[in-house]
């Protein structure tokens, strides 16, 4: 039996079952929806702990009485080490002028202070060399501000450290808690595909029966109840896309509006077209197990004298 | 093509006690032979008829049909066998929510033939029984001598070397029954091998072919009749 006689089949099947078929898609709907959303959170979390990574400086604070010889000679040191990529200089009153820039909205008579001293000691402004994961990142960061730390003329040594090292915490449960919520969601959509492939087996027994009786084999009887297992899959992952392609779009403008200042929203989007489609292909594959844990042992041959274990 | 040597089925009762359906049953069917299988209800007709379309094996004893052994063919190799033979069932087992041209062409589409040729023989096969003005009706849609000849046409449609029918005339008018004894004996004139279980003894003395005769589990008879309607000349097509 061919693809043409399969889409009969199911098409057969969508009318007599359009109800059911119609639960099966909504219920998968919204399981894949709540796994897509959890998967492409996960993956814009990482995205913004990866940009945050490479965009976190350590600052050394210098000591007062350091002369230009040696913050020059100390600059260089530094600059030779292997995992720097380069190193500014910030002057106590650069350091003063930048503050009174940044504070200028908020505290406007700063700005006209002739008595505001500055209390910030000269830095250097250390920028790190790529690190291939995010996750080496905090260690790395670590590592330089600790030796850093040791160095004559070196005074204290700040890289936000507990902001780093807790979003990186934060991404790591929300990825192992979306991993467990991900796979129970995808465990029970076994089951929804399964139970759907089931009941349609159970108001076709005759027709398996007679197709049995008429020498169809097994893989003829039960290849358009995988089809259709991959069809809903599919039918499913495509409506969850897009549920999930209206909810980010609205997240995306919330966070635009109402968390500006963590610059979030530039880093979110939703999945790539090949991300979508490896989701698509993955619902298929789904659907397909489903269906078949189902339909595996439907028919023995022997089913037709025996009625069919359904 | 038929050979069962001292076969026995035997079902066992609700106290433990065996009910020999079918006992030392042996029996030859030479390729191309047409032959009736008569007997009184309970006389183990069905019996003989599940044995021979393997739709269940036998206790013991050897049962062979075209070439297969029923009481050790494999699942495997099952739908390969019922596609080598056509089976009307007494109860028709037409599915009700396919026309007239999708149940006969079922056979086909299973052997995977090609469209163009499934429509060909689709139509050839429901001229043949006077359904080609039905091909797109469903069952519920038809009389019950209609689906009859429905289920005669899913038979013959991808032309076995065996059919085995289980009272193929039982819901027809006596006009249609020689109808479609015509159309068995037409197959059997191309080399079909004919088996058919009927409870109609005029039918059989009118067709004059062997019969066999079944009673209490055996089989008690079996000779040839003679032939009082000729089944020679052209093959009218048949109308309702």
């Amino acid at each position: 039996m061919a693809i043409h006689d399969d889409v009969k089949s199911i098409s057969r099947s969508w009318r007599q079952h359009f109800g059911l078929q119609s639960a099966t898609v909504i219920v998968l709907t919204a399981t894949f929806s709540v796994v897509i959303f959890i998967l492409s959170t996960a993956l814009n979390f990482q995205r913004v702990l990866a940009v945050w990574g490479e965009q976190v400086q350590v600052s050394a604070y210098l000591e007062d009485d350091l002369d230009e010889r040696g913050i020059a000679a100390l600059k260089a040191s530094i600059e030779q080490r292997p995992d720097v990529a380069g190193v500014d200089f910030i002057s106590k009153e650069k350091a003063a002028l930048t503050f009174r820039d940044q504070m200028a909205s908020y505290a406007p008579d700063l700005m006209s202070d002739s008595e505001f001293a500055t209390p910030f000691p000269a830095s250097f402004q250390i920028r790190l060399k790529e690190v291939s994961n995010e996750t080496a990142q905090v260690p790395a960061l670590e590592k330089l501000a600790r030796e850093i730390q040791k160095t004559d003329g070196v005074e204290d040594v700040s890289y936000g450290q507990s902001w780093v090292r807790n979003y990186s915490s934060f991404v790591g449960v929300m990825k192992s808690l979306g991993l467990l919520l991900g796979f129970i969601l995808l465990v029970g959509s076994l089951f929804v595909v399964g139970n759907c492939v089931r009941t349609l087996v159970s108001g076709r027994k005759e027709e398996i029966e007679i197709l049995e009786l008429i020498g169809a084999t097994s893989p003829n009887i039960r290849r358009p109840y995988i089809v259709e297992g991959i069809l809903l899959a599919s039918v499913s992952a495509l409506f969850a896309l897009g549920l999930n392609v209206v909810v980010y779009g609205w997240l995306i403008e919330v966070m635009k509006r109402s968390l500006a200042f963590a610059r979030m929203a530039q880093e979110f989007s939703f999945l790539s077209p090949l991300q979508a489609g490896l989701v698509i292909l993955t619902a298929c594959a789904w659907g397909a197990v489903g269906a078949w844990l189902t339909v595996r042992s439907l028919n023995s041959g022997w089913a037709a004298a025996r009625g069919i274990r359904a | 093509m038929i050979s069962f040597s001292h076969v026995y089925k035997t079902y066992r009762g609700n106290e433990g006690r065996e009910n020999h359906a079918l006992r030392d049953v042996t029996l030859e069917v030479e390729k191309g032979e047409f032959v009736f299988m008569t007997g009184p209800s309970g006389a183990g007709k069905t019996t003989l008829f599940r044995l021979l379309s393997a739709f269940d094996r036998p206790s013991s004893g050897r049962t062979s049909v075209g070439g297969y052994d029923i009481a050790t063919i494999t699942a495997k190799e099952l739908p390969f066998f019922r596609r080598r033979i056509g089976v009307v069932f007494q109860d028709f087992r037409l599915l009700r929510d396919r026309t007239t041209f999708d149940n006969v062409a079922l056979p086909l589409e299973i052997l995977g033939e090609r469209r163009a040729n499934i429509e060909r023989r689709v139509l050839e096969c429901l001229a043949s029984v006077g359904l080609d003005d039905k091909k797109d009706e469903y069952p519920d849609q038809m009389s019950g001598g209609e689906q009859q000849r429905m289920a005669i046409a899913r038979a013959l449609v991808h032309r076995p070397g065996l059919i085995i029918a289980d009272e193929p005339t039982g819901n027809l008018d006596p006009a249609m029954s020689r109808e479609v004894m015509r159309l068995f004996d037409r197959a059997n004139a191309q080399g079909t091998t004919i088996f058919i279980a009927t409870h109609d003894h005029e039918m059989v003395r009118r067709a004059g072919k062997r019969v066999v005769e079944i009673n209490r589990g055996q089989i008690r008879e079996q000779r040839p009749e003679t032939s009082e309607l000729s089944l020679e000349g052209t093959w009218p097509s048949m109308t309702t």
